[in-house]
This record gives C-alpha cells, sequence and structure tokens, in this order.
C-alpha cells in the first residue's frame, strides 16, 4: 500500500554543504587537544612543515571505530520511526480526490503537527489518511485493546477501546492535547513491576 | 505564585560510578537483567566493544516502551514513562532499588546522582507567567523559556519552564544532580 512504503526516505541523497575536509582537521584538532593524544612534542612546528594537522592517526582512528560501532548500534535501537514518516511524506503527495470518492487533500500546517507528534510518541503508531481530512494514528494490542487518533488541525479525536473500560470516544483540545495524547500511548503500553 | 495543575509524566534517573571503578560490563548486564527482567518484555543489547576502550563509549541498550536503560563504564541511564494511573514516587523507589541492587551486586560505587523529571501541565504556563513578568517581548512570544538554578543542600537544582505555543510543548523540567564536589561515596551514602 502506497502509506506503507518508505522509498522516499531510503532514495533520498545526501547532498553536502559543507567542505568535509575542513570539518574533519577541526575535529580530529580537537580530539588531538581532548584526549592529550599529540604524537610529537612540537606539534605546531610539525604542522606548519607538513601542512597537515598532526595527530596520532593510528588511535585516533582506533577510537572513530569505538565510538562508531557503539552509537551505530545505539542509533538502530532508537525510535526513529522510518515507516511512519514516510507514510507522512505519502499523505502530503496526495491531491484532492485522491480515494475517488471526492476526499481532500492534506494541509501543510496538519502534516508538520502530524511530524512534531510522531517524534514524542514512545511508540510507533500505524497511520493512514482519512476521507475527512484527519490523518488517523493507530496502536492495536495483541489483547485486542485498541487506540486511536484523529489528528485534526484544531483538535485530536480519541477512540479507546480497552478491555477494562470498554470503548470510549472524546475530544483532546488546547495547549495540552500533545501531551495528553502522548499520555495516552504511555497509558496504553503501561510499565509492568 | 499560583500553582499550575501538573503531572510527572517522565523520569530520568543517572547514576554516576566512581572514577576508576573495575566494571565489567557483563556482569552488570547479568545483574540488571535479573532485576529487571519483567520490567522489560525486551533483551538488553550488550555492546561488542574491547575492554580498553574509552569508559564514556555505552556497553549495554535495553530498549522498551515506556522504559529505557543505556550504560557505560562511567554512568548508568534508566527512563521511565509514567502511565497515568502509577504513582510516580512509588515506582522511583521500586526501580531505584532494582537498579541499586544490582549496581552493588557488582561492587560498583556510586559517586553522585541525578534525577530529571519531566512534568506536563494541563494549565498554560505562558498566561501564568505572564502574570509575575511584564517583560512586552516576552509575554507576547509565541516560544517563551525561563530558568534558574537553586543550590539545596548538596543539589543542584535546575528549574526550567518550556514553552512554544507553535508546537503545544508546554512543561516544566526538573534536573537535579548531586554536587561534582560532594561525593557520595566519599561521605558513606550510596545512592539509595
Amino acid at each position: 500500500m502506497y502509506y506503507k512504503s518508505n522509498n522516499a526516505v531510503l532514495d533520498q541523497s545526501i547532498v553536502w554543504n559543507v567542505d568535509a575536509y575542513k570539518i574533519k582537521s577541526v575535529v580530529t584538532y580537537v580530539m588531538d587537544v581532548l584526549l592529550e593524544k599529540i604524537e610529537y612534542p612540537f606539534w605546531i612546528e610539525k604542522r606548519i612543515e607538513n601542512h597537515v594537522f598532526g595527530y596520532n592517526s593510528k588511535k585516533y582512528e582506533q577510537l572513530e571505530k569505538l565510538y562508531t560501532m557503539a552509537y551505530t548500534t545505539l542509533n538502530s535501537l532508537e525510535k526513529n520511526y522510518i515507516v511512519t514518516n514516510a507514510a507522512l511524506d505519502e499523505i502530503a503527495k496526495l491531491d484532492d480526490n485522491w480515494n475517488n470518492n471526492g476526499a481532500g487533500s492534506f494541509s501543510t500546517k496538519l502534516i508538520g503537527k502530524c511530524r512534531e507528534i510522531v517524534m514524542q510518541l514512545v511508540a510507533e503508531p500505524f497511520i493512514c489518511p482519512t476521507a475527512c481530512s484527519s490523518i488517523q494514528f493507530e496502536y492495536e494490542k495483541e489483547n485486542g485493546e485498541y487506540l486511536e487518533f484523529e489528528i485534526y488541525e484544531d483538535r485530536i479525536e480519541v477512540f479507546l477501546d480497552t478491555l477494562s473500560n470498554g470503548e470510549q470516544e472524546f475530544d483532546l483540545k488546547g495547549i495540552s492535547a500533545i501531551d495528553k495524547m502522548k499520555q495516552m500511548v504511555v497509558d496504553f503500553y503501561g510499565v509492568y513491576l | 505564585m499560583k500553582s499550575p495543575n501538573v503531572n510527572i509524566y517522565k523520569v530520568q534517573m543517572a547514576y554516576f560510578f566512581k572514577e576508576k571503578s573495575e566494571i565489567r560490563a557483563f556482569g552488570l548486564i547479568s545483574s540488571l537483567y535479573n532485576q529487571l527482567k519483567d520490567v522489560f518484555r525486551t533483551e538488553p543489547q550488550s555492546i561488542p566493544i574491547p575492554d580498553d576502550a574509552p569508559g564514556d563509549v555505552p556497553r549495554c541498550v535495553w530498549n522498551d516502551v515506556n522504559t529505557s536503560l543505556t550504560f557505560s563504564k562511567i554512568r548508568l541511564n534508566f527512563t521511565f514513562n509514567i502511565p497515568s494511573k502509577f504513582n510516580w514516587q512509588e515506582l522511583f523507589v521500586k526501580f531505584n532499588e532494582k537498579i541499586m541492587f544490582a549496581i552493588e551486586e557488582c561492587d560498583i560505587v556510586i559517586d553522585r546522582v541525578g534525577l530529571v523529571a519531566e512534568i506536563m501541565s494541563s494549565d498554560n504556563l505562558h498566561d501564568l507567567l505572564k502574570e509575575y513578568i511584564s517583560i512586552e517581548k516576552f509575554n507576547n512570544a509565541k516560544e517563551a523559556n525561563i530558568s534558574w538554578v537553586e543550590n539545596i543542600q548538596l543539589y543542584n537544582v535546575w528549574t526550567y519552564f518550556l514553552i512554544n505555543e507553535s508546537r503545544d510543548e508546554n512543561k516544566i523540567v526538573f534536573d537535579i544532580n548531586s554536587l561534582p564536589e560532594c561525593k557520595l561515596s566519599e561521605q558513606g551514602i550510596s545512592g539509595r
């Protein structure tokens, strides 16, 4: 389905607007100073002589590898919500009458609001567009409990179905609406002791 | 000042280990796993790092929906979100007990501790602050932040009011840290 695709993100090319060599030189220099890994006692003269920054390249490369390894693992486990963001990219591209039944397109403001919300949520939702110009966020647990938010520009409509309290429907409005939505997702998954 | 109607929804606990502590990452993972295996529905991930790597390189990460733990040889961070029906203090005490048990089991000494509490307000904090602050640019701004630091006994307490009306951000953060010069281990106080 179109909104499950993440090609839009994967296909993006990286554009460098800065001089990567200069940045590397500065980072190298700072690392040398911070880590006191300067190889030569007269490093300033060496630098002038060689027209390059003098540093203990072997040690620096080892450190760089270690940090890269650790943070790559950490980042891979972070909540980056690639699928949801790609789905929002796709929803943003929809024109009027995208469902062949007269549904309208989605405003930049609404898409922006959804992007803000997504990054604050503790769990990645399944998202889809609706025919009434809102964007729906869904969570479902294996036991059948279900939480749904319909995001509009000015409000958030909530539908919650839990084993303990049954079905509930209400709206969230005002400055604390997103905080309340975040809290509902926290409550939906709970904490185990 | 009129008290805002608030609710703590996220807490981060930080434990700073005594410098040059002998920390065996796998031992600590194992102890933490025994204490927290019922709290997380996921498994801890050990990061394969050589023993002589710098102390601040993360050794372990353990993430679930509402709980997250990472540690290096310098510090351990544990973050939890607080579901509405739970009392934050009760959760805090229970999690702290479990983590301290695991740390002490590995003979690791805590030198400093930190706590960051994120607090949600159902009142508009900017409106509340406007009653006490009369700076035109502050009062008319869409984005307004105010923060200050206090020394309370052995602790530094930073208080932040973070308001961004265009992003519906409206929260208070308390960042509490024991002072570096008041090392807990030198005073016979444990992280408990």
